[in-house]
């Protein structure tokens, strides 16, 4: 089913899908556009995959001061389309804004997936060049995600080196060991952004925490691998705790 | 320069037919008892004239080797001979789950006392037919499965894995590797890109010379130093096939008369049996021929010891190499002309060669 594009919270969101869980989906940098593998999941899960503030095509004057205040402008929203409690799925930003969110609404999140999350990286990180950055982000040719306009590419990139560049790490870390909803980590092996090995770090620091290799993507999981993604989060959103056994 | 013995532990089998795959009614258990052996002779022979590495492989389906498992012979070698590098050149990845051979590497590596050193394989279509994997897949199967391995031995966490042709959920490699991270990696190459690959992550150089003439050896070796690859004895390992005999004469004689270019564990032996596999190839999955090989029609390295040691040389010269993993027994020369090749070997040629 594919999902259609309507209005929640006052901006642009994707929903659609049946069933009676709701998967959320907060996006990455690059704005919201029709990841494949969110419209593989929406057979049988409902999907609300909200535009974030800040990520509009064009102007876009919402509040992303912090982290917490998108996340409770998502709530808001979810509110207003009478969603309480969920799966929250996020993609490399959106999966930082995904923490931030289940510390600040443990009882409205069921279940945590972060996708080539963005919170940790390596001391010597920093971002590739122009050239490289197709090269970081797929690891197959195919279909692509537009890219936006230039004044709408400035004022993401401004949002992303403020709130994740900004991210006090340490005090993240400490803090994302109380969540206990179970949580998925998926890092592709060919993610040119952030080394997959940062995987661990939320493994390390949520005892909730599972970790799994999607091979063969790079940071783009759904992307280049959208079948295989939507397979793996959809049986995670269904089944949970019995997933995965633990360590 | 460092040399290692690689010998398959043949079936001790002059007299039989040749063929493959060979029929279970070939195996005479007095004959296995002696294979082995044999080959434990040949292993004692190189460790007392101060070889630094024994090599196994994995092969099925023939008399050429009684080493379908290479772990597991590894694991007595690594018992055997307290003081040599073993070489684990090495596990067939399509035909295995890549955690067992992650485990069992793992496993020897402790046992010896971190003394391996591992190299992992394609396999060849004699051994897809054999396995009942479809051949045109085990390309795509042999990266994943390498990548696996390697996360198996590097990933502190435990972790799961969502791939193409390996899926797992809970993935705990256990023991790990003594050596950390993992093992010395040889990887085995025929082209120069190969070998920048390997150079650029880490590996050590592997070159068959049987199936990588000198010059296209040499390009590889280029290769391998320009993208980065180590320059010690150890990371360039040259494998080659070496007869030798008391004169020139007899031991052009013996590769005639024995055909000792025979490789009769990388293909079908004969074009009509390779046509064959590759006929049941196709039925099933649609491709992928068993091919006859065309390796040389001897040794590499063949004559008399004065003649063996100036083409060493020259070869050490012209390629690169550091290391020499040599095999000596070949499918169909009869067990004392090998051991006495590798005896010459041993006490002639190694001596002036390690002279310089």
């Amino acid at each position: 089913m594919s999902l259609e594009e309507t209005r929640l919270g006052g901006r642009r969101a994707l929903v659609g899908g049946d069933g009676d869980d709701v998967l959320v989906f907060l996006h990455g940098g690059g704005g919201l556009h029709r990841d494949p593998s969110v419209e593989l999941l929406a057979g049988d899960l409902r999907i609300v995959a909200p535009e974030l503030p800040g990520f509009s095509a064009g102007e876009d004057d919402g509040d992303t001061s912090s982290f917490d205040a998108i996340a409770e402008w998502v709530v808001a929203a979810l509110d207003e389309a009478h969603v309480e409690t969920f799966t929250l799925a996020g993609v490399s930003f959106g999966a930082v804004l995904a923490l931030h969110l289940a510390l600040a609404h443990p009882d409205r999140v069921d279940a945590l997936v972060l996708l080539a999350p963005a919170a940790f990286q390596p001391e010597d990180w920093r971002l590739p060049d122009l050239d490289g950055l197709d090269r970081a982000l797929f690891a197959h040719p195919g279909p692509r995600p537009e890219p936006p306009d230039e004044a709408t590419f400035g004022r993401r990139a401004e949002i992303l080196g403020r709130l994740v560049g900004g991210l006090d790490r340490e005090r993240l870390r400490a803090r994302i060991a109380a969540i206990d909803a179970p949580t998925l980590v998926v890092f592709g092996t060919e993610d040119g952004l952030i080394p997959p090995e940062m995987g661990r770090e939320y493994r390390a620091a949520m005892p909730t925490c599972s970790l799994v290799y999607l091979y063969d993507a790079a940071h783009e999981l759904g992307w280049d691998r959208p079948d295989a993604l939507a397979e793996l989060v959809g049986d995670f959103a269904r089944r949970r705790e019995a997933f995965v056994v633990g360590a | 320069m460092k040399v290692g013995l690689w010998q398959p532990a043949e079936y001790a089998a002059e007299g039989l037919p040749t063929g493959w795959p060979a029929p279970g009614a070939r195996w005479e258990p007095e004959r296995g008892a002696e294979s082995v052996r044999r080959a434990f002779e040949l292993y004692d022979l190189a460790v007392e004239n101060g070889f630094d590495m024994l090599s196994v492989a994995e092969h099925h389906g023939g008399y050429g080797s009684l080493v379908p498992s290479p772990t597991l012979m590894a694991a007595v070698l690594a018992q055997r001979y307290p003081d040599v590098t073993i070489g684990i050149l090495g596990p067939i990845l399509p035909l295995a789950s890549p955690l067992r051979v992650a485990e069992e590497v793992a496993m020897v590596d402790v046992l010896s006392g971190g003394r391996t050193v591992v190299g992992f394989f394609r396999g060849v279509p004699t051994e897809y037919l054999l396995y009942g994997t479809p051949p045109a897949e085990t390309g795509d199967m042999f990266r994943e499965a390498f990548a696996l391995v390697l996360r198996c031995w590097t990933e502190p966490e435990v972790f799961g894995w969502e791939g193409r042709h390996y899926r797992f959920r809970t993935v705990s490699t256990w023991p790990r590797p003594l050596q950390q991270p993992h093992p010395p990696i040889v990887s085995g190459v025929t082209n120069p890109e190969a070998a920048a690959w390997a150079g650029a992550n880490g590996h050590r150089l592997g070159i068959f010379g049987a199936v990588v003439p000198p010059d296209r050896a040499a390009q590889c070796v280029d290769a391998y130093r320009a993208a980065g690859g180590g320059t010690g004895d150890d990371d360039i390992l040259y494998r080659v096939r070496v007869y030798v005999a008391d004169t020139d004469e007899e031991a052009e004689a013996d590769a005639a008369e024995y055909e000792l270019g025979n490789m009769r564990l990388l293909a079908a032996p004969e074009p009509e049996r390779a046509a064959a596999a590759g006929k049941v190839l196709a039925a099933l999955f649609g491709g992928g021929g068993a091919g006859h090989g065309g390796p040389p029609p001897r040794p590499e390295f063949c004559g008399a010891p004065e003649t063996v040691i100036r083409q060493l040389r020259e070869s050490r010269d012209a390629v690169g190499w550091g290391s020499l993993d040599v095999v000596a027994t070949f499918p169909r020369l009869p067990y004392d002309k090998a051991r006495r090749s590798l005896e010459r070997f041993a006490t002639e040629v190694l001596p002036a060669l390690r002279g310089g």
